[in-house]
């Protein structure tokens, strides 16, 4: 196993989404998803279908976009992939980057989990609660008096 | 797998449900149909914590923490771990000016401890790490009440301000038995707590402290004097006293003698003494690159 993944010929794998999408990528691009990586290492067949199943086509064609570009990296500069990166991001919807969150977090692969929580944290900066809520659209689910909790700004036991 | 499977079939089904429910038209894409069911206040709490901690601490305090419960949650995550220590000693903010908005800061900052830790999995904290300033009298006293299973504390502050607050807190530790403080906390230490058998000390450890650490601990066992200045014979004096070690750090520990500014050679007999500890770690003294220049030529 070993000597095969480090021979020049790349090989093929195929990657099933949740909704049952096949997806032949070369092995070098898969490898980039520790979660892949491990799973060829137990696998027999890899010409079989390796399921990735919390993540749906839609997405999964999006990773692996991103990985087939850093799979090359050596072909760009640093400074180019970091704006490619930046487009990449960019381009998502809010929905795409949730579930990308997800997929990313699942197939453990750190680049861009790393890109996509940086954005969405680039997202909430400087955003009042309200706005934050707005733009996420999440339901505020603080009791009145939950809120008042948190908001209480006499903590005696503490300020000097 | 069977079970995920299944799973994965009936979901097209309830997404057709909702469809139907908004007036939407049956054929929807891949896009719109996930907006049905994607909630950012139910992500993932890992990764909400890994983007929070890409955030300042404004954000956190004054923003975040009042989006929902689950993005509460992630915040105070963020600034305390779930973990076995609690530390203050890392927040900036709690240090330096007191201008008025640093103070509104300051009082944000603190809520947050509260809120913190009057959660269920602050009484897994089983190490406190206290910030070097000085809390309230009643600050102590919180946190004390709401960490009943501390073993380790870690006090970075001098013996003046270590005593009244302490007093009334040292009861609600019992089961304190690791202490890091400065060499002229000791006394104090010995005092509050007769159970501690691992003592880390930082900065200058005297005579008169070295003379309570070998008398005062009946139970010490582990003695970690890294980085410490060990006046005149206080090394000596400890290892008189405590027969019992079974663990001693002194990795660049440096000997001085009062009113000298260069560090002291370790003698034959101080080095045997030391090395009778079952464990004893050292470092190479004057050849060390860390500690030769303490030495003179």
């Amino acid at each position: 196993m070993a000597s095969t993944s480090t021979s020049t010929l790349s090989r093929k794998l195929i990657l099933k989404s949740s909704d049952g999408e096949k997806f032949e990528v070369d092995e070098n691009v898969a490898m980039q998803s520790q979660t892949i990586k491990h799973m060829i290492e137990d696998l027999d067949d890899i010409n079989s279908p390796i399921p990735v199943s919390i993540v749906t086509g839609t997405i999964l064609s999006k990773v692996i976009e991103y990985c087939k570009k850093h799979a090359t990296e050596d072909s760009d500069s640093d400074e180019q992939l970091k704006q490619w990166d930046k487009e990449y991001a960019n381009n998502m919807d809010l929905n795409t980057l949730y579930y990308l969150l997800l997929a990313a977090n699942y197939m453990e692969i750190k680049g861009l989990l790393e890109l996509i929580t940086q954005c969405v944290a680039d997202m909430i900066k400087g955003k009042s609660p309200e706005e934050i809520r707005a733009h996420f659209n999440i339901k505020n689910d603080f009791t009145p008096q939950e809120e008042a909790n948190i908001r209480n700004e006499n903590p005696w036991a503490f300020e000097n | 797998m069977v079970s995920e499977k299944s799973l994965k079939r009936a979901e097209p089904d309830w997404r057709l449900k909702k469809c139907a429910k908004r007036n939407v038209v049956a054929k929807v894409d891949e896009e719109s149909d996930s907006h049905l069911i994607r909630r950012w206040e139910e992500m993932n709490h890992e990764i909400l914590v890994s983007i929070m901690k890409r955030l300042g601490v404004l954000d956190l305090i004054f923003s975040i923490c009042f989006v929902c419960k689950s993005w509460l949650d992630a915040t105070l995550d963020t600034f305390f771990p779930p973990q076995d220590v609690f530390s203050l000693s890392d927040f900036p903010l709690l240090l330096g000016s007191s201008s008025y908005n640093r103070r509104v800061q300051r009082r944000r900052f603190w809520r947050m401890v509260e809120l913190h830790l009057n959660r269920d999995q602050a009484r897994l904290h089983t190490k406190l790490v206290l910030p070097c300033i000085r809390l309230n009298k009643y600050g102590y006293l919180y946190i004390a009440k709401r960490l009943p299973s501390l073993r380790s504390l870690s006090l970075h502050m001098d013996s003046l301000r270590l005593r009244r607050p302490f007093l009334s807190v040292a009861s609600y530790w019992k089961g304190l038995v690791e202490v890091e403080c400065f060499g002229s906390c000791v006394k104090i230490v010995s005092e509050l707590w007769n159970q501690i058998h691992t003592l880390r000390l930082l900065g200058e450890v005297q005579v008169t402290d070295a003379v309570v650490i070998a008398r005062n601990f009946p139970r010490l066992t582990h003695l970690s004097l890294k980085k410490c200045t060990l006046m005149d014979n206080a090394l000596s004096l400890i290892l008189e006293g405590q027969k019992n070690l079974i663990y001693l750090d002194t990795t660049h520990a440096l000997l001085r003698e009062k009113n000298v500014c260069w560090a002291k050679d370790w003698d034959e007999d101080l080095l045997l003494k030391a090395s009778r500890v079952t464990q004893y770690l050292r470092c190479e003294m004057r050849n060390c690159r860390y500690c030769y220049k303490s030495y003179s030529l």
